[in-house]
């Protein structure tokens, strides 16, 4: 009577046997997965182009520009939230870098990095600040500066 | 040239590990050393950016080059009748290869298809290198700004090592390295595993834990997770196999590596201490491993003086917020549990432990207790943030999980044995 009292339901052979089916089930699932990801990679090494790729022509205006300020129009509380801003934002630190672009306070700085889509807004902001532009690249995106910010 | 940066790293790890341990090597061993390598590497260039003031690639080559000759003609000195250098270790290295090469293809090319990683790849990790590189002697400035500053630094100073030796911001080396940190990680479970239990066992873990899609992905993306997992698996791994000495390294290299791993270190080797009798014995040993790596830790997260506005804004009232916490639990259980991109691994790991419960030691209790800590810790942090609660856990907890997967993978395997093993 004790003996069967102390034993387990499903024997541990059959515990290890059906582990073994399963993880190797998840194992063809999830490699099969993984072949279907690389067949549908764009697999060629230049197919990720370089990150700020649009800001790099204003990167030799900025070369000696220890910080400058950083301006979108795209409304946002918080930009670390916002993918868009963000992006944007991240892209433009890493190709004008070694210069810091700092979003949070952009107009306290005599350069500023402008990367605004509405016309209208970008006009107004120029006129409210002072700021006179630069260089404007063709794909709008601008560095504006300040003679007292 | 850059591949040059790897082998110096290699035989750097290898000649310290030599020091540390004077048995004869194993495969293991060699898994470890590349690891000890690249945070030497990674300190050297610290170090020689705060003495320097700048980022100076013939100084940091040569003092590298200084610290492994020195390493070297110590182990010549020091293990002058050390006959061999490995000892033959099951699983051949060779059925090793043969058993992962679908995996390191595909390792391979998930890490070419994005030669500047993801998101935060190229947007943190990479920029802190891109600007350190760049910025000659105002690099300091980077500690001063917001989040892209934000130390630890291992990533980056590794990434600093390979450009000194290629001479200019090769986008190989980044990509390189995270090959290096899943290769390392791959082999440092099958290897570790095979000292817990049959060699096919501990490849059959190995393979599982590569087929885990998100893990390829995630590990060749360029972030830091990849060596966070790989630290903190080196480190169990080390405790298990006598290292001490080493282990306390490979902790202090786990602080340097992101901020998780500042958290996962103290509690891991105070946990060993009240469980490992072999761990208390040694704990002078562990603690002075941890201390060779402490300042170039220590020292950044000191100048730091940036840092999002109100991003890490807390109030402690929101650990009572039931909603928050049933939110959690729920994204936990949909986005983790049941997703398909963790294989299940969430849902085997428990049932296994539990089959295999009989057979936990003190070690595996260890490694429960860490993680009950880590997940009481961090679910802790995320609940308290008073800034997007919902967006933080979303875009960031599986990264979390991710940094403890090889490990979790290590500890569900190491207990599947039976009486005769």
């Amino acid at each position: 009577m004790h003996k069967t009292a102390h034993r387990p339901i499903i024997d541990h052979r059959l515990w290890e046997i059906a582990l073994i089916a399963f993880i190797s089930f998840q194992i063809v699932i999830n490699t099969w997965k993984q072949i279907h990801l690389f067949l549908g990679y764009p697999f060629l090494f230049s197919s990720q182009s370089y990150p700020g790729k649009d800001f790099l022509g204003l990167r030799s205006y900025l070369k000696s520009i220890p910080m400058a300020g950083y301006y979108s129009d795209w409304p946002s509380s918080h930009p670390l939230t916002d993918a868009h801003t963000m992006f944007a934002y991240q892209q433009a630190q890493y190709a004008l870098s070694p210069t810091l672009l700092d979003y949070y306070h952009p107009f306290t700085y005599k350069w500023i990095v402008l990367n605004c889509h509405d016309h209208r807004t970008e006009e107004r902001l120029l006129k409210e600040l002072n700021v006179s532009i630069v260089v404007r690249l063709p794909n709008g995106l601008a560095i504006g500066h300040r003679e007292k910010p | 040239m850059s591949v040059a940066a790897f082998f110096v790293s290699f035989l750097t790890g290898l000649y310290g590990l030599r020091l540390i341990n004077r048995t004869r090597l194993v495969w293991l061993e060699y898994f470890l050393a590349v690891g000890l390598g690249v945070g030497i590497s990674a300190q050297v260039v610290f170090y020689s950016l705060v003495l320097a003031g700048r980022f100076n690639p013939v100084l940091i080559i040569l003092a590298h080059l200084f610290i492994l000759i020195g390493l070297y003609s110590t182990d010549r000195f020091v293990n002058i009748n050390r006959k061999e250098h490995m000892l033959f270790s099951r699983p051949s290295i060779v059925l090793f290869l043969a058993v992962f090469a679908l995996f390191i293809f595909l390792m391979i090319v998930f890490a070419l298809a994005r030669p500047y990683g993801d998101w935060d790849g190229w947007a943190l990790w990479n920029f802190r290198a891109n600007f350190i590189y760049r910025a000659g002697g105002r690099w300091w400035d980077i500690l001063g700004f917001n989040l892209h500053g934000h130390p630890p630094w291992f990533l980056p100073l590794f990434t600093l090592w390979g450009w000194a030796w290629a001479g200019k911001e090769d986008v190989m080396v980044p990509i390189l390295t995270s090959i290096l940190g899943t290769f390392l990680t791959i082999g440092t479970l099958v290897y570790g595993l095979s000292y817990r239990v049959k060699s096919w066992k501990a490849l059959f873990g190995g393979v599982y834990l590569c087929s885990i899609p998100y893990f390829l992905d995630h590990a060749t993306s360029q972030y830091a997770d990849i060596w966070v997992a790989y630290y903190v698996l080196a480190v169990v791994v080390s405790l298990q196999r006598g290292l001490f000495f080493l282990s306390g390294i490979l902790g202090g290299l786990l602080c340097l590596s992101k901020n998780e791993g500042m958290i996962l270190t103290p509690i891991l080797l105070g946990m060993s201490f009240i469980f490992l009798q072999d761990a208390r014995r040694h704990w002078r040993a562990i603690l002075a491993g941890v201390f060779c790596v402490l300042p170039a830790v220590v020292i950044p997260q000191m100048l730091m003086t940036g840092d999002l506005p109100g991003i890490n804004q807390t109030n402690m009232v929101y650990l009572l917020d039931v909603k928050r916490w049933q939110w959690f639990m729920d994204f936990i259980v949909r986005h983790v549990v049941l997703s398909p991109h963790w294989g299940g691994l969430w849902i085997i790991a428990p049932v296994m432990l539990l089959v295999f419960r009989g057979y936990w030691d003190n070690h595996i209790k260890v490694y429960l207790c860490t993680l009950m800590m880590f997940f009481i810790i961090f679910m802790a942090l995320y609940v308290v943030v008073v800034y997007d609660f919902y967006w933080r856990i979303s875009v960031s907890w599986d990264r979390l999980m991710f940094q403890i997967t090889p490990w979790v993978v290590y500890m569900m395997f190491s207990c599947w044995r039976n009486k005769e093993e």
